[in-house]
């Protein structure tokens, strides 16, 4: 997958919290399709800390804490909206053209570790 | 945080560039009200696990238990007032994982009170328990109540030791526990299995080589690796749940895909930058995932059955006629 974009078009970049875009280059990933409609998978369940002011993952006995690149993609994966969908919400959320290949590269990692179940 | 230390836990991401995960803490049920500082200053984050010992009682009388001994005082136990104080004191310290455990966390009446409030605080709730005393009733009260995650506590696989371990006759209790889950895994072999035979039995499977039959029914098969170590009884119907509404669509999809001429089309003008095989549209469709205009939401006459065929049928052959073909699963 090409990146048609630099850094700072991704929202980690905008709000300085670091990059957001995992390698996209990684052979062993299946890339995610625009019109899938990715969701959070069990047993994981997202939701907003105010104490760590994050968006974690929870699971039994663990907790991933995301920053916030990837809670704002998660966040917006409902089952019902397609990738493109999430992809145009952030675009316009952060003023920011050309985030596909960042979400999409996030979402591939998402799926690799079963965080997220596509329809 | 540090990244060397992993939660443990039946599943356990590794950590990527795009998150980081933090490692639990524990905390004893009695909640500081305030957060600790270490010696530099610097504060530390949320104490994320409450693990909330609910009693001491317990069926089970094992040799090695760091259980106190003197529980016959367990009048003193917190009362449901006070867990639900805790629950709450504990969440808006920031801890995102509550475990009830004890003793025999069953043996508290109050348990699925206690399993909703910490639902609707945020935790994740964790029921760590012998066993003893878990229903099917009950299970599915907890889970009413909104419980996540479910530890059942083995001490061995034999009958001898662990009757002699527990100092009591549990074995063929937990096994009941242990063969639901199971149960619920075959299923998901049965729903794969289905699947399968299906596949197997359409025309367009039979005129494939071998090797393309091989890799659609180890797509398949791909659908129950790994599941004799899925222990979680939701997770194994998500999976069987998944098999039946989607893998029949996706298989015939990738039989499609291969079954399809690999030889590329005649290069066009202006088209040669072009992949060869341009992407299509899934030509399959769901009968369950169709939605037919039933005249009425209940049928009760033959009449009704016929109109509502009738509609059925408008259905079907609407997506026939687009070019699709119907899938029955």
């Amino acid at each position: 997958m090409n990146q048609s974009h630099d850094d700072a078009a991704s929202p980690a970049a905008t709000t300085g919290l670091g990059s957001g875009s995992p390698s996209t280059s990684d052979d062993t990933t299946d890339p995610v399709a625009s019109d899938a409609r990715p969701s959070v998978a069990k047993p994981y369940r997202l939701q907003f800390e105010d104490a760590q002011n994050a968006w974690v993952l929870l699971y039994p006995e663990g907790m991933v804490k995301l920053n916030q690149s990837a809670g704002e993609i998660l966040s917006r994966c409902d089952g019902e909206r397609c990738v493109s969908d999430v992809v145009s919400m952030l675009e316009a959320a952060f003023d920011q053209q050309g985030l596909d290949g960042d979400v999409k590269g996030f979402l591939s990692v998402a799926l690799q570790q079963k965080w997220i179940q596509l329809a | 945080m540090n990244e060397d230390t992993e939660p443990t836990g039946s599943t356990t991401p590794t950590t990527s560039k795009s998150a980081s995960s933090a490692p639990m803490m524990t905390m004893s049920a009695a909640a500081s009200t305030r957060l600790p500082t270490s010696g530099d200053g610097e504060r530390p984050g949320p104490p994320l696990w409450l693990l909330a010992e609910l009693t001491y009682r317990c069926p089970l009388h094992c040799a090695f238990c760091y259980n106190p001994v003197d529980f016959a005082r367990h009048e003193d136990e917190l009362d449901t007032e006070g867990w639900l104080r805790v629950l709450n004191e504990a969440r808006a310290l920031g801890s995102v994982q509550c475990g009830f455990s004890g003793g025999e966390p069953m043996l508290r009446d109050d348990l699925p009170v206690l399993v909703a409030e910490a639902h609707r605080l945020g935790f994740y709730t964790n029921l760590l328990t012998s066993g003893v005393g878990l229903t099917e009733a009950r299970a599915d009260e907890l889970q009413a109540a909104g419980l996540d995650h479910v530890q059942l506590s083995f001490q061995d696989s034999t009958r001898e030791a662990n009757d002699f371990l527990s100092h009591t006759k549990t074995f063929d209790l937990k096994n009941k526990v242990e063969l639901k889950v199971l149960e619920e895994r075959k299923a998901v072999i049965a729903e794969v299995q289905e699947v399968t035979e299906k596949i197997a039995q359409m025309s367009e499977f039979q005129a494939l080589d071998t090797d393309k039959q091989a890799r659609i029914t180890a797509r398949i098969d791909s659908h129950k690796a790994g599941l004799e170590t899925v222990t979680l009884i939701p997770v194994l119907r998500d999976r069987a749940n998944g098999a039946r509404t989607n893998l029949l669509a996706d298989a015939v999809n990738e039989l499609d895909r291969l079954a399809r001429p690999t030889t590329a089309p005649e290069p066009q003008p202006g088209m040669s930058d072009r992949p060869a095989t341009a992407l299509r549209p899934p030509t399959t469709v769901l009968a369950s995932k169709l939605k037919v205009k039933a005249p009425k939401t209940l049928l009760t006459d033959e009449a009704d059955v016929d109109q509502y065929l009738e509609e059925m049928k408008k259905t079907l052959l609407t997506e026939i006629r687009a070019g699709k073909r119907v899938i029955v699963n």
